[in-house]
């Protein structure tokens, strides 16, 4: 992080420590999508991961203050974020693979070391992680990407995709149809995580 | 060759989008075809795949939600305003003009105004705990929380104070109406039925695609009580969508 940003976001520490919700939430906007992705890989639920972010952001709220600045902010971030999906899933009593896999790493919770809490943050909160189809489509063109996005992921009809892109509806057809193939060549890749999609999903 | 031919076909039959007779030739090619067979299948799971990708965002209404949870802990009596509520308090000096229809006089309808805000914006609960977490009344709490705001150092320096406009640029019409609920459902049917694309991105705050523009002018014009255009020198051609912003007016108690 740059030396400008890194003082913003001092001042912004030090402010929403204070009780200043408008600085809180220039911060919390920097990580509310990191928050959740990690939720939602450790619940694998999306309505459970809101809730659970949902605590997260507010106990960040209320412990700013506690806050030393000694670990950088993101650490001090993703660790309360780590903890409160591990508390939720001991209260389930469900999910024991999860934290089996979490505690595995030599105690984490008690764990000083900072860089395995950084790793381990940085691989629970890419969205890669979550879903191998995800990383395919990080390896389409921009345009390929965005029309899938926009009829796979966000439902749009054809019509509103023509509207939306200023192009026919014949374009979005052959637009579609192409970039889908392009994505199904790259998920048939013989390497990993590729290797498996196809015959996962049978 | 011909195969070619088909296989642009899948997708908009996955999607339910050839006409009978293209649907029937690629039904009965596919018999014959292992190839092409054997693409469906894999274009369905990706398609079947990428719903799931939806879970993946942040849901859209989190932030919000968020915001307004942190405005009812108890705290320094500070003004929430999420960024996105920074729009809830401005009204356009012709906006207030036109609303003088009524008859009441200028200052009269300000004090009435900003007190009704508390109330009538309430869409956002955080604007109404922050009335209760002071749990005093009137004007004089706005003036007070926004001197608190600006008397922060750095930080405030581009925040407006809540009685300031905010460089709204991006906005191209602002609408009063009397029920925004009301308003919202059936402009959406609108648009809906139209098939104009748009985006609701918070109560009383829509982006929509410019296509029908005629229509939906008109559609502003018949179903609002007041229209202002944002001076933008006309909307953008380039930019598809046209920004609006609704406001519901306040209840004037007396009626002529």
């Amino acid at each position: 992080m740059g030396m400008k940003k890194q003082q913003e976001e001092t001042t912004w520490i030090k402010e929403a420590a204070k009780g200043n919700p408008q600085a809180f939430e220039k911060l919390i906007l920097l990580y509310e999508e990191k928050i959740y992705t990690i939720c939602l890989r450790l619940l694998k639920q999306p309505d459970e991961a809101f809730d659970a972010a949902q605590e997260v952001c507010i106990k960040i709220w209320k412990q700013l203050k506690n806050f030393k600045g000694d670990a950088k902010l993101s650490t001090w971030i993703y660790r309360i974020a780590i903890n409160t999906s591990l508390d939720l899933l001991r209260q389930q009593k469900k999910r024991q693979e999860q934290i089996v896999l979490l505690t595995e790493n030599d105690n984490l919770e008690k764990s000083k070391d900072l860089h395995q809490w950084d790793d381990l943050s940085t691989q629970l909160s890419e969205k890669e992680g979550l879903n191998v189809l995800w990383q395919a489509m990080q390896e389409l063109k921009e345009d390929d990407r965005i029309i899938i996005v926009l009829r796979d992921i966000e439902g749009y009809s054809y019509d509103e995709i023509a509207l939306t892109l200023g192009i026919s509806i014949g374009t979005v057809k052959s637009r579609l149809s192409r970039a889908r193939i392009k994505l199904k060549k790259i998920l048939e890749q013989n390497k990993e995580p590729y290797c498996s999609f196809f015959r996962h999903n049978k | 060759m011909k195969c070619n031919k088909y296989q642009e076909l899948i997708s908009a039959y996955i999607d339910g989008m050839l006409s009978l007779q293209e649907e029937e030739q690629l039904k009965v090619h596919m018999q014959e075809c292992a190839d092409c067979k054997a693409t469906y299948h894999a274009l369905k799971q990706i398609v079947g795949g990428c719903k799931q990708l939806e879970m993946l965002k942040v849901p859209e209404d989190f932030h919000e939600q968020l915001m307004s949870r942190i405005g009812e802990k108890e705290g320094p009596s500070i003004a929430v305003t999420s960024k996105k509520g920074r729009w809830r308090w401005q009204y356009s000096g012709a906006l207030v003009a036109t609303l003088l229809v009524g008859g009441l006089c200028l200052t009269q309808l300000n004090g009435l105004m900003n007190q009704k805000a508390y109330e009538q914006y309430g869409n956002s609960t955080h604007l109404i705990s922050e009335v209760s977490i002071r749990g005093r009344n009137g004007l004089g709490d706005v003036n007070d929380s926004s001197e608190m705001i600006q008397s922060e150092e750095t930080t405030k320096s581009e925040e407006p104070s809540l009685a300031m406009q905010d460089s709204s640029a991006t906005t191209d019409v602002e609408v009063v109406v009397k029920n925004l609920p009301q308003f919202e459902v059936d402009l959406e049917a609108f648009l809906n039925q139209l098939q104009i694309a748009y985006k609701k991105i918070e109560s009383g705050h829509y982006s929509i695609n410019q296509a029908y523009r005629e229509q939906l002018i008109g559609y502003i014009q018949t179903n609002s009580e007041v229209v202002e255009w944002k001076d933008n020198e006309g909307i953008d051609l380039e930019d598809h969508q046209i920004y609006i912003v609704i406001h519901e007016m306040p209840q004037i108690e007396d009626k002529k």
